[in-house]
């Protein structure tokens, strides 16, 4: 069922409470926990299909507080799509992208690594609100900041969620794409 | 190359050559064999009173022999011979032969590393200008100092900072140095420490690392930080050149990680100012501010106590990145903060956490970490009684006040988990690893550890404290 070669790696990284917990759980066809308790680290794998071809998607969640800044360090260097995730009604976590995460991944994986921006708890969204930030924001800052895409996702459409993951394993292939069709040209000579 | 080793450096070395060793200069072997004997005899009255320097200063440096050679006896003799036969001898002749090259102290012993081989430091920022430096002369001088300890395993340090283009030597000398040392200095050579690499280097050392044998190529490490060498070297040995210090300084400063390195920084009061109170040591502020517990944990604690018992998330929240650093500027150049014109509560929230976590020793020393990380194998009777004794005796009486300060305040949000949804556990992830961390990089398994340490002296508050 599942396709033999690598799975897809990737990171959920945003601010606390944005709700990457919740994604993660959704995709795997967990029900999102009330419980209401602050992640350290936790790894989930789930199956998406993506052109006929079915693909192992493995998620790290590490913590998004700030201070576990020396733990995520570690995951960044191991997967190959990295999801930067904020809130729509919290415009803080989106200013946090540009101002703390973006940093962040640049430093520990060079400006070449391949980030989904994604938009969580869009079900939320009031357009009246201040600090709401819109779709046209969310795109704006998906072009400025270079992403391989802009996604808009909420836990109470399993579609969208799935939408998400999809994008990765594509980001990914693609990437690893590149690299093999460099090697090739290398090796040809 | 030849010709122009020979036009480089054919005037002035040669006629030294000539004095010193009737051999032909360019026949090292030779040379270096001869070197020894005739001081051999020389030397014969001063012998025992140079073995005897010898003996000591072996046995002060902590003793290469005992440390780190695994050779079997009959070399260890050989080399004992040898150890008491040049380097003596050596120092005489540096005082006489050397002295123009050996005043600029490029090249230093400093003891074992961690492995208990020799370390050797070269320091690109002693070397004078290429004008004043005859590096024919710096070269006798380098293999002159191996000399004395390529016989057993050793380690090179180099300095890369403070290599400019009047002082670099030229690529004609390196290759020759690459040449003429034999095998037996590139064998011994265990490793080689590029410190503070520029990218230069490093696309250098990818060219030209086909021509250069792939066991070479294993050692050479590059270490961008110095606090990186501490992992195969004992610093507190090294002399750094203060240049390189200040280099390093401004680099981990510029690269700053996320998390604190405590002990990176090279000392603390210096370069903070007297109001600063993010990034230093608790001691820093006791001593600016007279009281025990930072002006910015008592504001902070006061401010969240009336607004955030009963706010959801508190504590787990981020604020404005923004905001955040201009309270944090506030506090640092010692004007007061009031909260209430921040307009966001979880602001002060994250400046507690932020000054915490910032601090350069963690408010539970990095004595206790281990001790902490051990805790959890043992069984909940003696848990008590140890960490009693830890918090009483052994963490310094100011981190006590303050750890109970701030506890006591965790408590009084866990009374209202029902309307701010921070259970113990909840606080214990989020302040766990800004109360302690590991001096280098921690495990997964150590910050669960952690976060129940933390977990257990909010719920065991009482009697820890109190009792």
């Amino acid at each position: 069922m599942v396709n033999a070669s690598k799975p897809v790696s990737c990171t959920l990284v945003g601010d606390g409470m944005v709700g990457k917990t919740s994604i993660a759980l959704s995709f795997i066809g967990k029900q999102a926990e009330e419980n209401y308790v602050a992640t350290v680290f936790e790894n989930y794998a789930g199956g998406t299909s993506v052109a006929g071809e079915q693909y192992t998607v493995s998620i790290y969640d590490p913590a998004g507080k700030h201070d576990y800044a020396s733990m995520r360090v570690c995951t960044y260097t191991d997967c190959e799509v990295i999801l930067m995730c904020y809130n729509v009604s919290d415009r803080d976590s989106f200013d946090s992208i540009a101002s703390f995460w973006l940093p962040e991944v640049r430093k520990f994986r060079g400006t070449k690594s391949t980030v989904i921006l994604v938009a969580t708890q869009t079900d939320t969204r009031n357009p009246d609100s201040d600090s709401s930030v819109s779709t046209e924001e969310g795109e704006k800052l998906a072009r400025e900041i270079n992403a391989g895409g802009y996604m808009e996702t909420t836990t109470q459409n399993y579609d969208s969620v799935k939408t998400v993951f999809e994008k990765v394993v594509t980001c990914a292939l693609k990437c690893r794409k590149k690299k093999k069709t460099l090697f090739k040209k290398i090796s040809r000579r | 190359m030849d010709t122009d080793m020979s036009a480089s450096g054919g005037g002035d070395p040669q006629p030294y050559i000539n004095e010193d060793f009737p051999s032909d200069g360019n026949e090292d072997g030779q040379l270096f064999e001869s070197t020894e004997e005739p001081e051999f005899e020389f030397d014969e009255s001063g012998l025992e009173l140079a073995a005897d320097d010898d003996l000591a200063r072996e046995n002060s440096e902590g003793s290469a022999f005992q440390s780190g050679s695994i050779t079997p006896d009959g070399l260890i003799d050989e080399d004992f011979e040898k150890e008491l036969g040049t380097p003596s001898d050596g120092e005489e002749e540096d005082e006489g032969e050397f002295q123009d090259v050996a005043q600029h102290n490029i090249l230093e012993v400093a003891g074992d590393d961690v492995y208990g081989r020799k370390v050797i430091i070269f320091s690109s920022c002693k070397l004078p200008s290429s004008e004043k430096l005859d590096h024919q002369r710096l070269f006798l001088y380098l293999k002159h100092t191996l000399d004395q300890y390529v016989e057993n395993d050793y380690v090179i340090v180099y300095f890369h900072y403070g290599l400019t283009s009047k002082n670099k030597p030229k690529l004609s000398w390196l290759l020759q140095v690459y040449r003429e040392l034999d095998r037996k200095y590139k064998k011994n050579l265990k490793a080689l420490y590029l410190v503070h690499p520029t990218r230069f280097i490093k696309i250098l050392w990818n060219v030209f690392k086909p021509f250069i044998s792939a066991k070479f190529g294993r050692k050479v490490m590059y270490v961008n930080y110095l606090h990186e060498l501490k992992e195969h070297l004992h610093f507190d040995q090294l002399v750094v050149p203060e240049p390189v210090l200040q280099y390093d300084a401004k680099q981990v400063k510029s690269n700053k990680p996320p998390y604190p390195y405590s002990g990176d920084r090279v000392d603390d009061s210096s370069g903070a100012q007297k109001t600063q109170q993010f990034g230093v040591t608790l001691s820093h502020i006791r001593q600016n501010y007279k009281c025990v517990i930072p002006p910015v944990v008592e504001i902070s604690v006061e401010y969240l106590r009336v607004n955030a018992l009963d706010v959801e998330g508190i504590f787990r929240r981020s604020a404005n990145a923004r905001t955040l650093k201009e309270v944090q500027k506030k506090f640092n150049q010692g004007l007061t903060v009031d909260f209430c014109t921040e307009g966001d509560v979880h602001i002060a929230a994250v400046i507690l956490k932020t000054f915490l976590r910032e601090l350069q020793e963690p408010l539970l020393t990095f004595d206790l970490y281990q001790p902490i990380v051990r805790l959890h194998n043992q069984d909940e009777g003696r848990q008590m009684v140890d960490v009693q004794r830890m918090l009483r005796e052994e963490l310094p009486e100011d981190n006590y006040i303050i750890l109970k300060y701030i506890l006591q305040f965790l408590t009084e949000i866990v009374a209202h988990c029902e309307e701010n949804k921070m259970t113990s556990m909840n606080l214990s992830i989020v302040f766990g690893p800004n109360l302690l961390w590991p001096k280098g990089q921690a495990s997964l398994s150590a910050m669960g550890y952690l976060n129940n340490f933390t977990r257990y002296l909010i719920d065991h508050y009482r009697d820890l404290f109190e009792s």
